[in-house]
């Protein structure tokens, strides 16, 4: 909403500057997003006479005006008006002038004659004036004055930005005036007084609780008239355009009071005005061309045989105002809020009027507009006379709430009186009666003890309240484990050296489909996405790093090591299932710079598996696939299982996916993150005081053998003194496979003797002989 | 035959010496078997008792002071030695050194590691919920029934299984730990969580991170509120912040509350990023509803209570100086590399 300073004082005593406008706006809860100047541009359009007038020699439409500016000066322009005679008094834009519609002047050549800047029309300056093209001015004011001084000044304008709550009764320039004096201490002016209805048999309400309260009232205008300069001013300033009195004045009350009326050619109207619901498949032409269809939960204004307007939303073309238009019967209702909200929705229709009905207006209003339109029109010499009009329904109930101050301290924890409380509510409109609160009849968002606790505070100020902290005490509190995991995860992976990444949980489910591994439950799509490309929710993490792969190799030439900890979607049944799951990515490009560095490898991620397992206490095992899937490398692949089920994989891309995403070969780890698997704590016992023993044995290994078969032909032979076992070098000659390990012997009771050593490392060779491991020569 | 020598002449012969093999002639001459000294010592047998004490004690120190002065030049000549060839092993230490290769977390987990911190310190406990959440947690339980205008402010994702959206804010955790606590007081969560609305704009996306607090219990005021949420953010962006409060509007909450700090960019003195005001917006706050208390299973006459919630990624742009969020989730390396440290922060 856009509020202008001028306005405010139209209901406030004495108009405070416009910063103290502000800072009460602001204690009221109400943002001001941008202050800006109306009339600016109009600093420069000045006040000139007409001293002459000849034909332009090279035209018959032009003419040459000189006129007399307030400087004395005599300056010559060229115009196509047909007005414009000595002592015509017009407004003049010199060269530099910006008009509304955003032309800058300069000057120009018309025909061979140097014309500078221009004589203006009120269309030109945006407001609307009897007589000819030119505007001639009557007032009384000397040559110089600018069109600003003749508007009275620039005004300033708030950009609003109403809360639903305020936006509930606010929208209107009184109600803010009001609140904004009972903050500020300055007196209100009165409203206008109500207007005494008739009892004419000109309208009927079939639906009371659709439409409460109804006023219509019968209007004779003078033809051929302008509204008043001062609200063609206020009215332009907010950003309407000025169409006809009958119309301007119904936007100048909607902003003033809040109430939205709508003006009819009586014309066109035959018999009553009946405020009824639509019958099914009725239609309406609105004013801006469309056809709208109307369902029976519509509220519609008729007459006796057709439909006039959609109730609170928007007035049709036939029987709307027209530049001829004399006899007007003017619509004053007040419209139960919900209704109008709902079909301005289903029309999609949202019109200054539903945007006030639709939130909740001011019976009050109902009662106040005619008087005011009354007075503006029959002011400006526009009224002829007052036709017949009557008044259907009744006031909506007050609603009272108990006066409990001692509930609004604790709410606000202030030790405000009874009477400071009572004080601040009654400023802000309301009753405080013995032990109730009467609820002012606009205020719709007060239905609770709280409401009045905001109210008071808003009266009052934020500021003022007292900075204290709850009293009971404050205990440590920790990160549930389940929570923790992921965290733990996510250090354990980032001091492995993966950088983490953040992946939207949108995606595209074909895309997904490729990766799944194993059964899987379906994906939970999205009903109305953003993108065709994140129509579902993942149900792997995978793709979503398989993108930043893409994208980041897209850009530079570098090795990606990413991880992400995120959320995976399925849908079971009607309800959405959400798991975690950790995702590493690894490029296995050969290692560049200086210095050097060894080559990634798929062992790589292996082993960070098995350095998860170790760090986490997680008991995980690397095992083959019992049913590989696709978008893996047949050869180069494991899944990860523990307590008997499978977790996840890891291993290599098939290597045509992973060319798709720039890259040659790359790594790949997915692990579903287990909320309930038990997590093992190392037991690390006391180290041994007798020196250890190394052996180191290279042996030739046939194909068909893998390391895990030789660590386990080992391990079967229960060598208690046998520490460890580890690969140390392995290679490939014209004889097979060469292997070297290091096994590493100790003691915890004594000092091994060599011979000891000697049968332990003979009974390795002869078991591995057994499994065609020989030791090499 | 071996000249006769004298201690002037033993030093400066030594302090002549250039190499370690002069070193050792001169040893072997002076100190050797057959060296002058040793000849000298034999011959003491020929003097008188007297003259050969005298004399013996003599040859003794010129003894010590020739050895002493012959280890002391060959240190200095093998250290001479060391030196001129740890000289040729030189490096160019300016080359670059081999960086530890250590991974680093996402800028936006430290913040909301951080974030929780605080949080648990001050003695709430972590609470999450679903990120695909019931129509009823989401909007009806916190007091926005369907028509309510707050309805139509958040754009919601919906999914394919009635009745469920992706939620539009982490406050639906309220109603759930209400819920779990069943009653109990004081009610005392921290909800961090992914939150989604149909938005992606300069200044939106459509997946972000809130974070959302509460707490309940009997006699808790708004000035609890503005105290807690004061000391709260002092704890998160730095004691000195300055920081304001303004009436707003949440369905959720009455009265309402919206918290403002200092703009870091102009300090107070107005900015595009600010838009002039010298003020950003933190978060909002507000007492909560009477009918979202009921919601969750407390008497609002018994039990009052706050919440507040803010985006995590508007504190990131606070603490690391951003402008544009959605690069925090380009997930672009060489920006994520760049945020190494954070200061005292995260
Ligand atoms: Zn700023």
């Amino acid at each position: 909403m856009i509020l202008s300073h001028r306005w405010l004082g139209r209901h406030l005593s004495t108009l405070p500057d416009s910063d103290t406008v502000q800072r009460g706006l602001e204690q009221l809860g109400i943002e001001v997003a941008q202050r800006t100047l109306y009339g600016q541009n109009f600093g420069m359009v000045e006040l000139v006479e007409v001293v002459s007038r000849s034909p332009h020699p090279q035209s018959d439409h032009l003419a040459l005006v000189e006129v007399s500016r307030g400087s004395g000066e005599i300056t010559q322009i060229v115009t196509g008006a047909a007005n414009g005679f000595p002592k015509d008094r017009l407004w003049y834009a010199p060269p530099g002038t910006t008009l509304p519609d955003g032309r800058t002047l300069g000057v120009r050549d018309l025909r061979g004659i140097a014309s500078p800047g221009m004589l203006l029309s009120s269309d030109e300056l945006g407001y609307q004036w009897l007589g000819g093209d030119l505007w001639v001015w009557d007032g009384p004011e000397p040559l110089g004055t600018t069109f600003l001084q003749g508007i009275g000044g620039t005004d300033t304008l708030y950009d609003l930005e109403l809360t639903p709550n305020i936006a509930q009764y606010l929208q209107s320039v009184r109600h803010i005036a009001m609140e904004l004096g009972a903050i500020l201490g300055i007196e209100p002016i009165d409203p206008p007084s109500p207007f005494p209805y008739r009892s004419d048999p000109i309208a009927e309400i079939e639906d009371f609780s659709r439409c409460p309260l109804y006023g219509l009232v019968a209007m004779t205008l003078k033809p051929g008239q302008v509204s008043p300069l001062w609200m063609q001013s206020l009215l332009r300033a907010v950003g309407h355009r000025i169409i006809h009195p009958a119309v301007d004045v119904t936007n100048f009350v909607l902003w003033d009071l809040g109430e939205p009326l709508h003006a009819f050619d009586a014309r066109r109207v035959r018999g009553r005005i009946r405020v009824r619901q639509a019958y099914p498949g009725e239609t309406l032409s609105l004013l801006d061309g469309q056809l709208l269809t109307l369902s029976v939960d519509d509220l519609v204004i008729a007459d006796a045989d057709k439909v006039l307007a959609l109730a609170g939303v928007m007035g049709g073309v036939d029987s709307g105002i027209a530049p001829d238009t004399k006899e007007v019967l003017l619509e004053c209702a007040h419209f139960s809020a919900p209704g109008i909200f709902a079909s301005s929705k289903r029309h999609g229709l949202a019109t200054d009027a539903a945007l006030h009905f639709g939130r909740g207006t001011d019976p009050e209003a109902v009662y106040q507009s005619p008087s005011l339109v009354i007075g503006v029109l029959g002011a400006a010499g526009i009224l002829d006379k007052v036709g017949p009009s009557a008044l259907l329904g009744g006031m909506p109930e007050v609603r009272r709430i108990a006066f409990e101050p001692e509930r609004i301290r604790q709410i606000l924890g202030v030790l405000w009186s009874d009477e400071k409380i009572q004080d601040a509510l009654q400023h802000l409109g309301y009753v405080v009666d013995h032990q109730t609160v009467r609820v002012p009849l606009y205020r719709h968002d007060v239905a609770l003890i709280q409401d009045l606790a905001e109210d008071v505070l808003r009266f009052y100020g934020l500021e003022n309240v007292p900075l204290t902290t709850p009293k009971g005490e404050t205990h440590l509190a920790q990160r549930d484990s389940k929570m923790a995991v992921g965290e733990h995860v996510r250090d354990v992976v980032a001091a492995f050296g993966y950088e983490e990444v953040f992946t939207s949980t949108f995606s595209r489910a074909a895309s997904q489909a490729d990766y799944l591994t194993g059964a899987q439950a379906s994906a939970v799509g999205v009903t109305n996405p953003l993108r065709d490309d994140a129509s579902s929710l993942r149900q792997t993490i995978l793709p979503s790093l398989l993108d930043v792969v893409r994208y980041n190799r897209a850009r530079h030439d570098r090795p990606i090591k990413i991880f992400e900890v995120g959320s995976v979607f399925e849908k079971e049944g009607d309800a959405v299932q959400e798991y975690r799951e950790l995702g590493v990515v690894l490029s296995l490009d050969a290692a560049v710079g200086w210095p050097s560095r060894v080559d990634p490898c798929i062992y790589d991620l292996t082993g960070l598996v098995d350095g998860l397992s170790r760090r986490l206490g997680w008991p995980l095992v690397r095992s083959p696939f019992a049913d590989m899937p696709a978008f893996l490398h047949p050869g180069r692949a494991q899944q990860i299982r523990a307590d008997g089920r499978s977790l996840g994989y890891v291993g290599e891309l098939r290597p045509s996916l992973a060319s798709k995403h720039r890259v040659r070969q790359l790594g790949v780890l997915v692990l579903r993150v287990p909320e309930v698997l038990a997590r093992l704590a190392s037991w690390p016992g006391r180290p041994s005081r007798f020196p250890e023993v190394q052996r180191d044995l290279s042996l030739v290994v046939p194909e068909n053998i893998s390391y895990a078969k030789i660590v386990d032909t080992i391990n079967q032979l229960q060598v208690s003194d046998l520490q460890s076992l580890s690969a140390l070098d392995r290679f490939r000659g014209d004889f097979g496979v060469s292997l070297t390990v290091r096994l590493t012997f100790q003691s915890p009771d004594e000092t091994l003797k060599d011979a000891d050593v000697d049968q332990f490392i003979s009974n390795i060779i002869k078991a591995l002989g057994a499994i065609g491991v020989e030791p090499r020569q | 035959m071996v000249e006769p020598i004298s201690w002037p002449d033993v030093e400066r012969l030594i302090a002549e010496a250039s190499s370690t093999e002069q070193l050792k002639q001169f040893r072997v001459a002076w100190l050797g078997k057959k060296g002058w000294i040793t000849a000298q010592m034999k011959e003491l047998g020929g003097l008188s008792p007297e003259l050969r004490r005298v004399r013996g004690a003599e040859l003794n120190t010129l003894r010590n002071h020739v050895a002493t002065a012959l280890d002391a030049k060959q240190a200095l000549l093998e250290d001479a030695a060391e030196h001129e060839k740890l000289l040729r092993e030189t490096l160019d230490l300016t080359l670059p050194g081999r960086t530890p290769v250590a991974g680093l977390l996402h800028p936006m987990t430290r913040v909301r590691r951080r974030i929780e911190d605080i949080a648990l310190r001050l003695g709430f406990s972590l609470a999450y919920g679903p990120q695909v959440e019931s129509e009823w947690y989401n909007f009806e339980a916190l007091n926005i029934p369907k028509g309510h205008p707050a309805r139509d402010m958040q754009d919601t994702f919906f999914v394919d299984v009635p009745g469920l959206v992706l939620r539009t804010h982490t406050s639906p955790v309220q109603i759930r730990s209400m819920q779990d606590r069943q009653g109990a007081l004081p009610v005392k969560v921290f909800a961090p969580g992914l939150v989604y609305r149909r938005d992606d704009d300069a200044t939106h996306v459509p997946m972000f991170q809130q974070v959302e607090g509460l707490w309940l219990d009997r006699h808790i005021s708004l000035g609890d509120l503005l105290g807690t949420l004061t000391e709260w953010v002092g704890e998160l962006i730095g004691p000195e912040v300055a920081t304001r409060f303004r009436s707003s509007y949440f369905p959720f909450t009455e009265p309402s509350v919206e918290m403002d700090v200092g703009c870091a960019i102009c300090r107070g003195s107005g900015c595009r990023i600010c838009k002039d005001t010298g003020w950003v917006e933190i978060l909002g706050s507000g007492m909560v509803h009477p009918a979202v208390l009921k919601n969750g299973g407390y008497d609002p006459d018994q039990v009052s209570g706050f919440a507040f919630g803010m985006g995590m990624e508007r504190v990131a742009m606070r603490l690391f100086g951003l402008d544009d969020l959605r690069l925090l989730y380009q997930n672009d390396l060489r920006y994520l590399e760049r945020f190494q440290s954070g200061g005292d922060a995260v």
